[in-house]
């Protein structure tokens, strides 16, 4: 269900989907994102954007944008941009939000630095998909005989029997 | 499933007394984050898209559940019945604002909790009374087991479970407990304990979670980190730490009781006379004097009213309970009055 891709980068999800209605002749639809918009200098509300104009310059080569000459002050690499959701890394880190779970594909080694500050590990090690109810019965099992002692220890055995009883019915009959 | 009317005029079956540790832990919860695997996490906009996913989110989740609970749209609520629902500790605060494309389920006694198109596309919720934290966990599980089989969970071999905000990934699982701390805050040693928490990767907050104060000292202790540990493990060092701050509070009620038990019953019978005298009563006030009763029947200070009447005015007393049950509620003024009236009711009930 991926909307259409930016006619001018060929890589970015199009944001933009311009119309141009001329006098005579056919209309021309120009699908782009909004960085190749601005990278053109192209701003929806200051002009009408020429939309058959651009469209001839992409189909000739002319003006692949993402690789036109981006001024020398803009730094920012124009880098990956998640080919499902259009999240570039540097909007993550302004929202803290990921756009879809492909976004921990595409940024791998960046989410796998943001996960060790966070978490000091990028490694999950608990359940998976598909596990079965033992895995969860063994989960309570151990969580209610970690209980138990500590009812022990702090000799509230009232406790400790309603946690046996539990822990004896989770055995398996016979 | 009991309209949110008939709700807002009882406490939860999972708030129930005192039978373990004197009222210290009122309940455990589990909350696990799943999002659909090849869908768009959920967006700031809400947008027609999510309403439809969500409304088959719904649809298939009932079926693979056989649920007979509530399932709803949020806008087939009130904003006002949303606020029960949260003020109950079953849906989040970003949830009730969730208007548009958001979707809920809630069962008979109020122990699971299924939200569509919160901050994930799922959050599985299971809430059990007292420190019962693996009680939970399992119910949890339980339910994940079975959505499971309607859906394919987003999952990476490396990361676990993907969620929106990466504070969640790995397990997606945040494990709660509620605590009432009256008397490490009255002994000043609340602040130690809360600086502790952080070096063990756990938090504490108000009662209704993140951004909320902590009012009545009512305060919920949970694991932040959600990586790297499995799902036991999570409620094991919980469940240790609580332990420990539940010690901490009976030692320090101990060591209030035989150096200043004084002040102890002056301010238990205060709080009795506010509570069964007041007129007017703000929800903020009532929380402070009820925190007050509960240590008063913890200590033995009094032996009335009972466990039962204390929670069941901590829950229905808030605001948007006394709404939905008092039409005269509805603005600020009528709803201090009623909630006076409520208080004082249920006090004079259960006098001796």
């Amino acid at each position: 269900m991926l909307g259409s891709l930016c006619q001018l980068c060929r890589k970015r999800p199009a944001t933009t989907h311009l119309t141009e209605v001329p006098l005579h002749g056919e209309a021309h639809t120009l699908h782009a994102c909004s960085s190749c918009l601005k990278a053109m200098g192209l701003e929806l509300d200051r002009e009408p954007i020429p939309v058959a104009e651009i469209l001839d310059a992409a189909a000739s080569g002319v003006a692949p944008v993402a690789q036109k000459s981006e001024p020398a002050t803009e730094t920012v690499e124009v880098g990956k941009t998640c080919d499902e959701c259009g999240l570039r890394w540097e909007e993550f880190l302004e929202s803290n939000r990921f756009g879809c779970a492909n976004d921990y594909t595409v940024f791998r080694d960046k989410v796998s630095e943001v996960l060790k500050e966070i978490h000091d590990t990028d490694s999950h090690v608990g359940k998976r998909p598909g596990d079965g109810p033992s895995d969860t019965a063994t989960l309570e099992k151990r969580s209610l005989e970690r209980q138990l002692e500590a009812a022990v220890r702090e000799e509230h055995y009232e406790d400790a029997a309603r946690l046996r009883d539990r822990l004896s019915s989770l055995e398996p009959e016979g | 499933m009991n309209s949110i009317q008939d709700l807002s005029e009882n406490a939860p079956a999972w708030l129930h007394g005192p039978d373990q540790h004197q009222g210290v832990v009122l309940s455990s919860r589990i909350r696990l984050a799943r999002n659909v695997v090849d869908l768009p996490f959920k967006r700031q906009q809400e947008s027609d898209m999510e309403r439809i996913v969500g409304q088959r989110l719904l649809e298939d989740f009932k079926g693979a559940l056989s649920w007979t609970g509530m399932a709803q749209a949020n806008d087939s609520m009130q904003e006002v019945e949303r606020q029960v629902l949260m003020e109950r500790h079953l849906i989040s605060r970003e949830h009730v604002a969730n208007k548009d494309a958001g979707f809920t389920m809630i069962d008979e006694d109020e122990s699971i909790a299924i939200l569509i198109n919160e901050e994930d596309h799922v959050r599985i919720q299971a809430i059990a009374p007292g420190l019962a934290v693996a009680q939970a966990l399992a119910s949890a599980l339980r339910i994940d087991r079975c959505l499971e089989s309607t859906r394919e969970w987003a999952f990476d071999d490396q990361f676990g479970y993907l969620t929106s905000c990466p504070t969640n990934v790995g397990t997606g699982m945040r494990a709660g407990v509620m605590l009432h701390l009256p008397a490490l805050a009255e002994t000043k040693e609340l602040a130690k304990v809360l600086r502790g928490l952080s070096k063990l990767n756990m938090t504490a907050r108000g009662q209704h979670g993140e951004g909320s104060e902590a009012r009545g000292h009512f305060y919920q202790v949970s694991n932040q980190r959600t990586l790297g540990l499995s799902e036991a493990d999570i409620a094991d060092s919980l469940l240790e730490v609580v332990e420990q701050i539940v010690e901490y509070e009976l030692i320090s009620r101990e060591s209030l009781m035989e150096r200043q038990r004084d002040l102890v019953e002056d301010r238990v019978f205060r709080a009795m006379g506010i509570l069964s005298g007041a007129r007017r009563l703000s929800s903020d006030e009532l929380i402070d004097q009820l925190s007050w009763l509960r240590l008063g029947l913890a200590t033995g200070v009094i032996d009335n009213p009972d466990w039962r009447t204390l929670d069941h005015l901590l829950i229905c007393g808030q605001r948007a309970h006394l709404e939905v049950a008092n039409p005269e509620a509805h603005e600020s003024s009528g709803r201090d009055i009623v909630r006076a009236k409520i208080v004082r009711e249920a006090l004079t009930a259960t006098s001796p």
